[in-house]
């Protein structure tokens, strides 16, 4: 998924960013977007949506947070903005099952039965599903960012060796080189994705 | 977190794969949707009052909001329509939206013309905040205004 990250480093401060989208600046909102709207759907996939609902969902997320995000005191004792955006995702989660009448079908549906999600086994339920969606946006990034790095010949070879399961014989074919060669670049990419997952997290982790 | 490699490595392919099934073009879309139709509640605010709303526009110019507080809201041509819709390609009862406790769905009253639910070409739909539906020259905007317990 080709996403751009040239604004990332604006996401510095989780106040600033905050305080930008208090300020509904047109722009800022594409910028929140860009950011979380993969995850948001991939988040809901794991919780059950199917394509189209997961969709619903993150259009009432959206529009959700237009309206109260002029009401929202950042607090950092309280916590940070990817829990309150956790809180709306996961109630228009919950409002979309409702709606398609198959709440049944809802991951963990029967502590879902009532709309508050409060209990401490729920919220650990969702909230390790949030975790993981947010860890695979931070490596789906990442990779975005590395692909920019390296050169495609050494990207490929990640590619094809770790996503589309080919031998390193085969890409070692494919590209003329060396069978120790595709495994230094399927290593190497590896190693810059991690590394640059564990910097995003430590940037956002303000947030 | 990424500490584990082959735990990273596990996420990692899956978040490839994942990746792939995601919509651009459909993220793109919902992401205008939300961003024109929040633009025109800022030229014309939402009223204060939870609930469910429908806000005619023409031509990008947003009118007025309508409430569904009942349980059947007649839309089209005709003046004894809930909202009534000035335009010749609309037909006299274009489409209903019915509600079935905080459930609403819009349907297409057999109109001549039918009607776009967010762009495609619709019989029905279970609505959703910030859906855009288009009959004639008019776009009727569907808005849920409600607290949000956090």
């Amino acid at each position: 998924m080709a996403k751009e990250n040239k604004n990332y480093d604006q996401l510095n401060t989780s106040i600033t960013f905050i305080g930008k989208l208090k300020d509904e600046k047109e722009d800022m909102w594409s910028l929140f977007y860009d950011n979380y709207a993969s995850m948001i759907i991939n988040f809901a996939r794991k919780r059950g949506c199917s394509k189209e609902l997961s969709e619903d969902v993150l259009q009432e997320t959206a529009m959700a947070l237009f309206r109260y995000m002029p009401n929202f005191e950042y607090d950092r004792e309280k916590g940070k903005f990817r829990s309150f955006l956790f809180k709306i995702t996961e109630s228009k989660i919950i409002d979309a099952f409702r709606r398609s009448g198959k709440l049944s079908l809802l991951k963990n549906s029967e502590i879902f039965d009532s709309r508050a999600v409060n209990s401490e086994e729920e919220f650990a339920s969702s909230t390790h599903l949030w975790d993981q969606a947010w860890e695979e946006e931070l490596l789906s990034k990442a990779v975005v960012i590395v692909r920019q790095k390296v050169q495609s010949k050494t990207f490929n070879c990640f590619e094809k060796v770790f996503l589309k399961g080919l031998t390193a014989k085969e890409v070692a074919d494919e590209y003329r080189i060396n069978t120790n060669l595709v495994y230094q670049h399927k290593h190497k990419v590896f190693k810059m994705v991690v590394d640059v997952a564990k910097k995003l997290l430590k940037e956002y982790n303000n947030q | 977190m990424f500490e584990n490699k082959y735990d990273t490595s596990a996420k990692l392919h899956t978040t490839l794969i994942s990746n792939k099934e995601i919509n651009e073009t459909h993220l793109a879309k919902i992401k205008n949707r939300v961003i024109y139709v929040n633009t025109l509640m800022k030229q014309l605010p939402l009223p204060s009052e939870n609930g469910a709303y429908i806000l005619l526009v023409k031509e990008g110019n947003p009118l007025s909001y309508f409430s569904l507080v009942k349980d059947s809201i007649s839309i089209g041509r005709s003046q004894d329509s809930y909202i009534p819709v000035d335009d010749g390609n609309v037909s006299r009862l274009h489409c209903v939206i019915e509600r079935n406790n905080s459930i609403f769905t819009i349907s297409d009253n057999e109109s001549k013309n039918g009607m776009t639910v967010n762009g495609e070409k619709m019989q029905s739909r279970i609505l959703c905040d910030g859906d855009i539906m288009r009959i004639g020259s008019y776009e009727l905007i569907f808005v849920l205004n409600k607290n949000l317990t956090m």
